[in-house]
């Protein structure tokens, strides 16, 4: 049976594949009986008042609804893979010696040492960081207050409901508290919708993608221990995290099969990891390819990559002249240096990790179209240098990360190009311009 | 990385090959001398440079490292074109890594000039116990081919620099036989500015200073 068939007949049939799946695991576990120590993170059965506390973001994974089964096609080296992700699932005691690294972490959980020395957090970092507490707590005030609680979802993130108002999006802009970017993510995702039954038949398709093959789990594999090593969730091989990013990505290749899997994905999932179980990690996966299309992102000959090449240069002759045509006497093109910022969503270490954050919420809020000016600021806010650089120069601190000192700043840079009346139409018209163009050329 | 720093030729590589098989780690040992066990994925391409010295010249090698993911190949074909150095790497540990080299190698004959000089890298030789593909496999491959052949391990630096130079050497040797239109920087060379003014060569002079 090829592929395509067995998609259209898992489809067609989802139901008995469900009964027999039940079958399936019921004897796989009692062939193989887990001693799973499940560690304890996040309640399913909040109620209002432990709402924040429960929303708070966690390090380590839980897997506490796996249902990862053993693929019944016949063996091939993919299920090999599975095989090996699920050896170490059970004998997580072979997986230990990375752990002592936890301890020097920083509040984003990257590891910070080598075990020896712990870095002195700087007294930047702790201003930011108690700013940040206050502004979480003024957010947990103005929910209450406010009353934005729907309902307690049955992972906490689908109660709220925020008013869709410029209020709103101000407070964003400054940066979600970061133990209130989940559920608002969330939010911001899925335009304002809680439907939580959409969410169910999303997490019971995502365990029944789980059971079918995908002839993408070899690369998924070899591109899993070369991503976001330095994130103490991800650097374990074979460990909790890995095994959930697998799984995320395996499934997501059955789901949108044109896509596939496409490298710079496995650094999407990652950050939706971090805040995220592993199925609604797969959730705001599919309700972010929603929202930004990322559909035509990824498919062969990455048509919105092209399209936002050609929107960037656009931007960057009216925002950042003297840069673009200091690129141009020079030839960097700019498919040398942003194919990693747009692929990987900006999250391939492109900017600090704090400074991602912001950019991702911007993402929520606005969808695709902020990154060409996420990309135009970024330049922009590195212009002096950048001016007085040569090709050699310009690329390496281009395609390395590049240092933000003032993420406010930036933030105001973009949100300044992006609000700036008839900015929706002129998008329009360069994405109209580009696809007349690509006709002709083609 | 300073503009002002003064070179004789400057020459363009390609780095090519199957995903995972250490085209990143080679580039890294061969401009920082260092090996990066959990290298980060290379998404679409980058880019890194170093001075080698062939016969007294002062060559500054300009390298694009590609991502190997087939969907990839899109982007870095037109990188192809303006390298007149081409390392085609496989993993001596992974078969169909090797299996894969005439997809490769065709489609670097059909985007490349014609002139550009192929080397064929065996990498991960330090990984003797779990090799896949045997060096004469590899040196057989390349004969029948017309490429030059290297086992090398970015881990240990074994061969690295070798099979770098080995190719600027080759190509200064097709420089000074005047198989590349050096005035012609689409072919992946730059003529300096000292030895543009010695140099008989016509030369376009848009951009006669040394900065690249």
């Amino acid at each position: 049976m090829s592929k395509r068939d067995q998609r259209t007949s898992y489809i067609s049939s989802s139901s008995r594949i469900s009964s027999d799946y039940y079958r399936i695991r019921r004897t796989s576990h009692s062939k193989i009986s887990r001693q799973r120590s499940t560690p304890k993170l996040r309640s399913n059965d909040d109620n209002n008042n432990e709402n924040i506390k429960s929303l708070r973001r966690c390090h380590s994974i839980h897997s506490v609804s796996r249902l990862s089964v053993q693929s019944t096609s016949p063996r091939d080296s993919s299920s090999d893979i599975r095989m090996i992700y699920d050896y170490y699932e059970s004998n997580r005691s072979s997986l230990r010696k990375d752990e002592k690294f936890s301890s020097n972490v920083d509040k984003y959980g990257f590891v910070t040492s080598d075990g020896k020395k712990i870095k002195v957090i700087q007294n930047e970092e702790k201003k930011h960081d108690r700013k940040d507490a206050k502004r979480s707590l003024k957010w947990a005030h103005w929910v209450s207050n406010s009353k934005l609680v729907v309902r307690s979802g049955n992972f906490g993130i689908s109660s709220y409901k925020f008013p869709w108002d410029s209020k709103f999006f101000k407070r964003i802009s400054k940066g979600i508290p970061d133990s209130w970017r989940s559920p608002v993510w969330y939010y911001l995702a899925t335009n304002g919708s809680t439907d939580t039954e959409c969410d169910e038949d999303l997490v019971k398709t995502y365990k029944d993608l789980l059971k079918l093959p995908s002839a993408h789990e070899r690369q998924i594999d070899l591109d899993i221990p070369r991503t976001l090593h330095s994130h103490i969730m991800f650097r374990t091989r074979y460990g909790p995290g890995q095994r959930a990013l697998f799984d995320v990505l395996r499934a997501f290749s059955n789901y949108d099969e044109q896509v596939g899997y496409c490298q710079g994905m496995t650094n999407i999932v990652t950050i939706l990891l971090m805040y995220y179980t592993e199925e609604y990690a797969f959730i705001m996966l599919t309700k972010l390819f929603a929202k930004c299309n990322l559909h035509d992102l990824y498919i062969p000959g990455f048509p919105a990559l092209m399209e936002s090449f050609y929107i960037q240069e656009k931007l960057m002759n009216i925002y950042a002249h003297k840069i673009l045509v200091h690129f141009k006497n020079l030839q960097v093109s700019t498919t040398a240096y942003a194919t990693r910022w747009y692929i990987t969503l900006f999250t391939s270490d492109v900017v600090p990790h704090h400074t991602l954050l912001r950019i991702w919420d911007l993402l929520m809020l606005y969808g695709f179209d902020i990154l060409y000016f996420v990309a135009v600021a970024l330049l922009k806010y590195n212009e002096e240098i950048l001016l007085s650089s040569d090709f050699d120069h310009i690329l390496t601190l281009l395609s390395s990360s590049i240092k933000i000192a003032d993420d406010d700043r930036l933030t105001r840079k973009i949100r300044k190009m992006y609000n700036k009346k008839g900015r929706a139409k002129l998008i329009v018209s360069f994405k109209e311009e580009y696809r007349n163009q690509s006709h002709l050329s083609i | 990385m300073s503009s002002n720093y003064t070179y004789d030729y400057i020459i363009k590589y390609i780095i090519i090959g199957d995903t995972g098989v250490g085209k990143s780690c080679l580039l890294l040992q061969f401009t920082d001398r260092r090996f990066q066990p959990a290298h980060d994925l290379t998404i679409g391409v980058e880019f890194g440079a170093r001075f080698v010295d062939v016969e007294g010249k002062k060559i500054k090698l300009q390298i694009w490292d590609t991502a190997g993911q087939e969907s990839f190949r899109s982007i870095t074909r037109s990188y192809y074109r303006g390298a007149a150095g081409a390392l085609l790497v496989y993993d001596i540990t992974r078969r169909e890594t090797f299996d894969h080299l005439l997809i490769w190698l065709e489609d670097a004959r059909q985007h490349s000039n014609s002139n550009t000089t192929i080397m064929l890298i065996g990498n991960k030789s330090d990984l003797e116990s779990k090799r896949a593909v045997s060096y004469a496999e590899g040196e057989a491959f390349a004969q029948q081919h017309g490429l030059f052949f290297m086992e090398t391990s970015a881990k240990t630096a074994d061969n690295v620099e070798e099979s770098f130079v080995d190719t600027a050497k080759d190509i200064y040797e097709k420089i000074k036989q005047g198989v590349f239109d050096v005035s012609n920087e689409s072919n992946g060379i730059k003529v300096g500015g000292h030895l543009q003014s010695k140099n008989v060569l016509p030369l376009t002079t848009d951009n006669g200073n040394n900065c690249c």
